[in-house]
């Protein structure tokens, strides 16, 4: 008898520890039944900027980092909005510490890494911090660029050819669920035979927090205890890797939506919606485009 | 942090309280070691060296346990908060005690809490252990009951979180039985037979957080194993089993993953013959999706392929591809007997050993064709069970060692290696690698105490011209001479030479000079030189070493 109920307990116990999920595996669809598909705007065609997406690999730790961000918004003051920026606070000297590591008051308590950040940088850098990569491609055999006075020069020598593609953001905040639905609409231009993803992620900018800094011209050395982080990458929205695309045809076009609990974590105001396109089997970024968190509903 | 620190005092405490007593002191016992790792680090632009800001880094741990009767306890003490550059690469950078531990055990059961190290048959779905080299330690922390209620059943509940580097992350909970027929029975025990069979069970447990995707939250694995024995021939093998696990590694599929190992061997006086075959299907397991590189593993795929000691053919080392692969490998030892025309006076023992491996050849399923070739939020697709698909790796070697005389000893080796970079290192496109590597390894004893040994390797690699960082770079010439003076003293001096690299400028001498000196339980080891960069594996399981120079030190005691 004794055997029989360890054994059925046992059959319990292994029933009890497993899911199998039923066919479709997606659920996409049951989110575009919670708020309606916004219109997009029609695309000019002939009008489509084909953008850079600049991932900065940073850390609050790291002495050269300022340098890296004041490269990146030279650049950015000079080209405007056909860069896409990412700050992706990732490895050791994006660890928090304690407060006896600094005269700053607050200290840097603060762990700005994501499970994404830590994905890519596991990926894209391999060398010292601060390293940026242009749309994830290589230049001299590798990704990551760790000068940061040669970030402008790269940029410029990047070939701007025509988009292959157009991305269009629409987030949709929905105060029942307290939930922003984003809405990502993907268009070919031409026709692609690539396997491709796309990705959205959140950025936040005006953080105030410490930051090391070894750069007298930026700022007090060894520490910057108000410094403003922008462009921080703070949560993937789409999964880490991206959705897949199946499109393929020219002017076909694909919407994805994804959803985004509303957090205390960040503020909303201050946020952006970063979405790119990257082709999986040589990662290269075909397009990105940034979006605005901001909407009249987010603010209230 | 201050639960550790609870647990520790608590258990000082309990030692303390009965500290008065006589018989608890004459029983009791306090083990434990101490390893520290340090490394001076000069830049070195030609062989991709970088500067390290803090020039000296260091990792460094002790273990401190206690044992009184049967119960046991101690803790890991772990300082990597500027570590090696090596253990910065794979984010292994903090300080603390991750690892401690209470045990209590009894003839008929053991009860562990805290943190433990524990496999299940050969580990297919569950195995948590540590490799400090490797910088990896996934040891599960929780609650480890044994029992032992009959001789020969053994029963294992395990429950708890996982270790990831610093961290304490996922949920697993599973159970293993294992009962030894050879054990149970004495008719079998006492006869030429040798029989036991096993069967376990894991679960993990994760959110569902996903927008996209219908995500389980509950995933289990199962395997069941057998071993059989006759004489001197034995059989071992495990089936293995995953219920869907959607998985950044495996392209977010649900098919079910499946593992299958089988081990024989034959060993007779002078003679051993061993096989092993391994196929793997989706078998990726973490406590985490997202998980990539060594992290959060919960079960280990072990490889098929020979590690080999040697520093040239070393550089191209299998990754186990737990996601498909299907191989064998296949070993024999021979001695040729001593006092023989071909042995010689004290025997020659010749090792061939051959391996090859390839991944598994796939049908996508209807959905992932529709989809445009993706997998994502499908059952993936089909596989036939010996369908082989491209080829991962392969490696021939033979070993032929003999002594001559009592003084001199010497050991050739060839080696032959076809070796998959895009696959094993995950470095798309980049060529497939071909070696070959010839090997001498002389050993002349001088006396009783003094001894020098000379090892020559040469290994020849097809040049490819290609810029990729990881590429094949040519052929290798390796020299190292080393001399003894037992117990105390070692030197050593080696070259390692890439004089076949496509790029003339990269055609580099990375010399080493080191020494060490051993006292009792404790060794002093120091070594100045350049670590070329490369891949470093241990069981299937690998990770990258940076390019350093400088000058490192090592301390190893244990007390």
């Amino acid at each position: 008898m004794k055997k029989i109920i360890i054994l059925s307990l046992l059959t319990i116990f292994i029933f009890a520890s497993c899911d199998k999920i039923e066919k479709p595996y997606r659920i996409e669809e049951d989110v575009v039944d919670i708020v309606d598909t916004p219109d997009f705007p029609e695309l000019d065609l002939d009008h489509v900027i084909h953008r850079i997406l600049i991932e900065e690999y940073t850390g609050h730790l790291c002495y050269n980092c300022p340098k890296g961000h004041e490269a990146l918004n030279n650049i950015k003051s000079l080209m405007g909005d056909t860069v896409v920026l990412l700050a992706i606070h990732a490895r050791s000297q994006s660890e928090p510490e304690d407060d006896n590591y600094t005269d700053c008051n607050i200290g840097y308590i603060n762990d700005y890494r994501t499970e994404a950040g830590n994905n890519y940088a596991e990926r894209f850098v391999s060398l010292g911090l601060p390293a940026a990569v242009f749309n994830r491609t290589e230049i001299n055999g590798i990704y990551e660029q760790n000068a940061p006075e040669s970030w402008a020069e790269i940029v410029n020598e990047i070939e701007r050819t025509p988009a292959d593609l157009a991305i269009q953001i629409i987030p949709v905040f929905n105060k029942k669920q307290d939930t922003v639905f984003i809405f990502v609409k993907t268009t070919l231009l031409n026709t692609m035979n690539a396997n491709m993803n796309l990705c959205v992620l959140l950025s936040e900018s005006g953080i105030v927090s410490p930051q090391k800094n070894n750069t007298p011209k930026i700022g007090t050395v060894p520490d910057i205890c108000e410094y403003t982080h922008n462009h921080m990458l703070r949560e993937n929205i789409s999964p880490i890797l991206g959705s897949a695309l199946r499109i393929s045809a020219a002017e076909e076009s694909q919407l994805n939506v994804y959803a985004l609990p509303v957090s205390s974590k960040w503020i909303i105001s201050h946020c952006d919606i970063v979405a790119f396109v990257y082709n999986t089997d040589t990662q290269k970024v075909l397009q990105a485009e940034e979006c605005s968190f901001y909407t009249p509903e987010t603010n209230n | 942090m201050r639960k550790i620190y609870l647990v520790v005092a608590g258990i000082l405490l309990t030692c303390a309280t009965t500290f008065g007593q006589n018989n608890f002191i004459k029983n009791s016992r306090v083990t434990g070691n101490f390893q520290f790792d340090g490394q001076y680090y000069i830049p070195n632009e030609a062989i991709g060296a970088d500067t390290v800001k803090e020039k000296v880094r260091a990792n460094a741990f002790a273990n401190i346990n206690y044992t009184y009767e049967g119960f046991s306890a101690g803790f890991r003490y772990e300082f990597y908060k500027y570590p090696l550059i090596d253990f910065e690469k794979i984010n292994y950078v903090g300080h603390g005690i991750p690892y401690y531990y209470a045990s209590y055990n009894h003839q008929y059961f053991s009860i562990t809490l805290g943190s433990f190290y524990e496999q299940f048959g050969n580990g297919l779905i569950y195995r948590s252990y540590e490799n400090r080299n490797l910088g990896y330690d996934n040891a599960t922390k929780g609650v480890r009951v044994i029992g032992k209620p009959y001789k020969g059943i053994t029963l294992t509940g395990i429950w708890g979180t996982q270790r990831n580097l610093f961290e304490d992350q996922g949920q697993i909970r599973g159970g293993d039985l294992d009962l030894s027929f050879t054990e149970m029975f004495d008719k079998i025990g006492n006869s030429m037979f040798r029989a036991g069979v096993g069967a376990s069970f894991i679960s993990k447990y994760e959110r569902d957080n996903s927008t996209e995707y219908h995500l389980p939250e509950n995933v289990a694995a199962y395997a069941v194993r057998l071993n059989f024995g006759v004489q001197d021939f034995n059989l071992n093998a495990e089936w293995a089993g995953k219920v869907n696990d959607p998985s950044t590694q495996n392209s977010m599929i649900y098919k079910n993953g499946h593992a299958l190992l089988i081990n024989a061997s034959y060993a007779m006086k002078g003679l051993g013959i061993y096989l092993t075959a391994l196929r793997t299907d989706n078998m990726d397991f973490r406590t985490k999706r997202t998980a990539v590189s060594n992290n959060n593993l919960i079960n280990f795929i072990p490889t098929l392929t020979r590690e080999h000691t040697y520093a040239l053919p070393s550089m191209y080392p299998y990754a186990s591809q737990p996601l498909g692969q299907i191989g064998f490998q296949a070993q024999v030892n021979y001695q040729i007997p001593k006092k023989t025309k071909i042995g010689g006076k004290y025997g020659t023992d010749i090792s061939i050993n051959y391996s090859r491996i390839h991944g598994i050849k796939q049908h996508l399923v209807a959905e992932a064709i529709e989809a445009g070739n993706d997998m994502s939020g499908t059952d993936g697709y089909t596989s036939p069970f010996f369908g082989f698909g491209e080829l991962y790796f392969q490696d021939f070697n033979i070993e032929i060692s003999r002594k001559f005389t009592k003084s001199w000893k010497l050991a050739l080796s060839y080696v032959f290696l076809t070796y998959n970079q895009s696959v094993i290192e995950g470095h798309t496109g980049e060529p497939e690698v071909q070696s070959h590597t010839v090997i001498a390894d002389l050993t002349y004893k001088i006396n009783n105490k003094h001894a020098l040994r000379l090892e020559l390797q040469h290994m020849y690699a097809k040049k490819e011209a290609n810029e990729g960082s990881n590429a094949n770079k040519g052929s290798w010439a390796y020299g190292q001479l080393e001399y003894s003076i037992a117990p105390h003293w070692f030197i050593s001096v080696l070259d390692r030479w890439n004089y076949g690299n496509p790029d003339p400028k990269k055609r580099i001498h990375y010399y080493a000079v080191s020494g060490s000196f051993v006292y009792k339980t404790t060794k002093v080891s120091l070594t100045f030189g350049k670590q070329y960069e490369g891949i470093l594996c241990v069981g299937g399981v690998c990770r990258t070493v940076p390019a350093s120079y400088g000058l490192g030190m090592n301390i190893v005691t244990s007390f």
